[in-house]
């Protein structure tokens, strides 16, 4: 009973006073973000990466954390109760939430999210602990050849899952990896595409491209849209479901914890994806599919069960493996090479208190969001009153300022502006910003890795195919590029993702 | 190029001149623009082999002569290819000087020529997916905004190059201060200047954002945070003076506290003098 012990142990460094503040500190600055549209888990998590250079790691990576599945609790409630999601992870809550609150009956919709995300929350914190150690092992069976195959597959999930068009997300990718490759090469030291500007040398800084590409470009186009917040403020009676309430949703429940939790691990997915193929599914599963839409309580409790899941989930390939599945988790690399933790099997055996500890964490986050979240929803609703003109400027002088003190360098907050730019210039072309950030962080690793293989191999490419799991690996991800370059399917995409990751 | 081309149909923009030939001009003129900073600014000795050397951004020439004669039916994946294109050819030139293969080895410039070849020809395939389907039009201010933005990033590549020479030009007052003045007088006179062609938006979040970063160092996190929120606050039409200079005192007494005490990190609060 390993696994008991070690649970243990992270519950024993969570709970110290510390951890426990900025366990909720990042759970309720999660719950605003969320509550807040404008502004989601990426561009917070690089706002205030700087800020946890003072923290020690473990702490550092709790609270963030905290902020990330904390997103997912507050978008529920806005979406529920105005119809506005806050997050793009619930944007399928608000179809039968709020229909559900203009019913009158917002109180049980917003009870049966919360208990949703808790369940969801309970059970992919034991996945995690479980899946850890055998996942560990299997990466020692990894050699470089096998870690390229592995970022090829994830990169091809995130093509496949991304929104819109397949060929445009690779195109992103590949942007991503180029721009990894700015600095100085990791082999021989040399200067590569730095046009000896010195701010360049060292490559660009990872906090820099995300805060651009998120934060800043996300306010430039919010500012184009000058539509004021209509705040309808709904009266919540009654928090308590009734029993055919509890009897519908619990099935939905579990079957949203499983698939989001499939679909957190998988690289690539997210806690976005996973809300809309669990109200998909949950719809096709439904003898009663036209109540969907129309206030349905499984409406609400799957994909918000899901989108939790995921969220939790996808610490898992970054624990064990060392690769982000997706771009929050890339931003969580960002902070773990902060605080000179290298992110993959080692940490496991080498930081027990890191890997135990956010673990164990994740189930106090999501204990604190359930008791703390239900009486503030007047307070979050409130917040919304906030015009967007007083929040921009704010978001925008902590961007400047976080990443300007990262190496006291003011070259830094110029090339966050410059990414700010090329981030709208995206935007407006249907370009997909994600899966660029996605390469950008795989970069330097898959760049490692390939050459690494190559040169063991003796410069024969076919070592990639001719190692059993790398073979298997890549073999996947072909197929999978093939499927979704079938218009068929592609159509069909479409229509079950329309949102993309956050 | 003007904002929101319709799809196929033949729009003439302000001069008289089809929508189509500016895009065809514009491309050209951005195809030339290798090889004249070739002749310019190129190493080789003769005019021909440094024209040469600036190749790389003829192929842009290409989209000119597919907006000549092709009607631009989905605009969006049209330019956005051509960037796409654009980059990658810019990468090639920015790691043509790096050595490649050594036997069965990598050299530092293989992987960004791999990932330069791979823009190019995804940025070529989007481009003819754009050419022959039919998509929405351009969104508005999708050039203007980032364009005008660049603008001012570029502004500041001279005050910096030549900073050593601004900065003596008022005897008594530190260099640096002189420079952060010029450099953050420029750029909000520019931002100005061009908000009558780009939106306001990214012009001014951008001139917020390069103030506070060249005047953060010798003018100190107060007056910095408070300049740029002030600027930022312009960015809106929405903008109410009294509400935002009081919630910009606000702000700034907020940083001023978090990040050198809250946070201990290493923040000059004050002016160097």
């Amino acid at each position: 009973m390993d696994l008991f012990i070690n649970l243990a142990h992270g519950f024993a460094v969570a709970v110290s006073p510390t951890n426990l503040m900025l366990c909720l500190i990042g759970t309720l600055v999660g719950t605003l973000i969320g509550v807040l549209p404008g502004i989601g888990p990426l561009a917070t998590i690089a706002m205030l990466l700087p800020i946890t250079f003072g923290l020690p790691p473990v702490g550092a990576l709790i609270m963030l954390a905290g902020i990330y599945y904390g997103a997912q609790y507050g978008g529920s409630t806005t979406s529920i109760l105005i119809n506005i999601p806050g997050e793009s992870s619930s944007v399928v809550t608000a179809l039968d939430g709020h229909a559900m609150a203009k019913q009158g009956r917002a109180g049980p919709a917003l009870a049966i999210a919360a208990i949703g995300s808790f369940i969801a929350g309970c059970f992919s914190t034991v996945l995690v602990a479980a899946l850890g150690a055998p996942l560990t092992s299997l990466a020692l069976l990894f050699g470089p050849a096998e870690y390229f195959s592995l970022m090829v597959l994830g990169l091809v999930f995130a093509v496949v899952l991304a929104r819109g068009s397949v060929l445009k997300a690779i195109a992103m990718i590949l942007f991503g990896l180029l721009l990894s490759s700015v600095g100085s090469d990791i082999e021989t030291g040399q200067s590569r595409m730095a046009f000896d500007i010195p701010e360049l040398a060292d490559g660009i800084g990872f906090v820099t491209v995300a805060m651009g590409v998120f934060g800043y470009a996300e306010i430039m186009r919010n500012l184009e849209q000058t539509a004021s917040r209509d705040i309808v403020q709904s009266k919540i009676t009654g928090l308590m479901p009734t029993w055919p309430d509890f009897k519908a949703s619990a099935p939905a429940i579990g079957r949203g914890t499983i698939l989001g939790s499939i679909l957190g691990i998988l690289p690539g997915g997210g806690a976005v994806i996973a809300a809309f193929a669990a109200y998909t599914f949950e719809k096709k599963l439904s003898s009663t599919p036209k109540k969907f839409g129309h206030g349905a309580i499984e409406g609400v409790a799957a994909p918000e069960s899901a989108n939790n899941a995921a969220a939790q989930t996808s610490f898992i390939p970054l624990l064990t493996l060392g690769i982000p599945p997706n771009a929050v988790m890339a931003l969580m690399v960002g902070a773990m090479t902060i605080h000179g933790i290298v992110p993959g099997p080692q940490v496991m055996t080498k930081q027990p208190d890191l890997f135990w500890g956010l673990i164990a964490s994740m189930w106090i986050g999501n204990l604190m969001l359930v008791v703390i979240n239900l009486p503030l929803v007047g307070v979050w609703v409130r917040l919304l009153r906030v015009p967007y003109r007083m929040l921009y400027p704010a978001i925008l002088i902590f961007c400047a300022i976080g990443v300007y003190s990262i190496n006291n360098a003011p070259a830094d907050a110029i090339m966050v502006a410059s990414f700010g730019l090329v981030g709208y210039w995206f935007v407006k072309h249907d370009f997909e910003p994600a899966p660029m950030l996605l390469g950008f962080v795989l970069g330097p690793l898959m760049e490692e890795n390939l050459r690494r293989a190559m040169l063991i191999a003796r410069g024969d490419p076919t070592t990639f195919i001719t190692r059993p799991i790398s073979g298997a690996l890549l073999a996947l991800a072909t197929l999978l590029l093939v499927l979704a370059l079938l218009p068929m399917i592609r159509s069909k995409r479409d229509e079950v993702f329309v949102e993309g990751e956050a | 190029m003007s904002e929101g081309a319709g799809t196929g149909a033949v729009r003439h923009d302000a001069g008289g001149m089809p929508h189509h030939h500016r895009v065809a001009i514009a491309f050209f003129l951005l195809a030339l623009l290798g090889p004249v900073l070739g002749v310019l600014f190129g190493k080789p000795a003769d005019l021909y082999p440094r024209m040469a050397s600036g190749w790389f951004s003829v192929p842009m020439a290409v989209f000119g002569v597919c907006a000549l004669f092709l009607p631009l039916r989905n605009p969006k994946d049209f330019f956005g290819g051509a960037l796409l294109v654009g980059l990658g050819l810019f990468a090639m030139w920015a790691s043509s000087d790096l050595p490649g293969m050594r036997g069965f080895a990598f050299g530092p410039g293989t992987a960004p020529r791999l990932f330069a070849w791979g823009l190019i020809i995804l940025g070529v395939a989007v481009t003819v997916v754009g050419l022959f389907t039919d998509g929405p039009p351009e969104e508005p201010y999708a050039f203007s905004g980032p364009l005008g933005g660049a603008v001012l990033i570029v502004a500041l590549i001279p005050i910096t190059y030549y900073s050593n020479r601004i900065g003596h030009i008022v005897k008594g007052v530190p260099p640096d201060i002189i420079v952060a003045f010029v450099g953050a007088v420029v750029v909000l006179l520019l931002a100005f200047l061009l908000q009558r062609i780009a939106p306001r938006g990214p012009l001014f979040i951008t001139a917020a954002t390069l103030i506070f970063a060249v005047t953060v160092r010798p003018l100190g996190l107060v007056f910095a945070s408070f300049v740029s929120l002030m600027v930022s606050g312009y960015a809106t039409h929405e903008i109410r003076w009294i509400e935002m200079t009081i919630w910009a005192v606000v702000l700034t007494i907020f940083c001023a506290v978090l990040f050198p005490y809250g946070l201990n990190l290493p923040l000059q609060l004050w002016p160097r003098f």
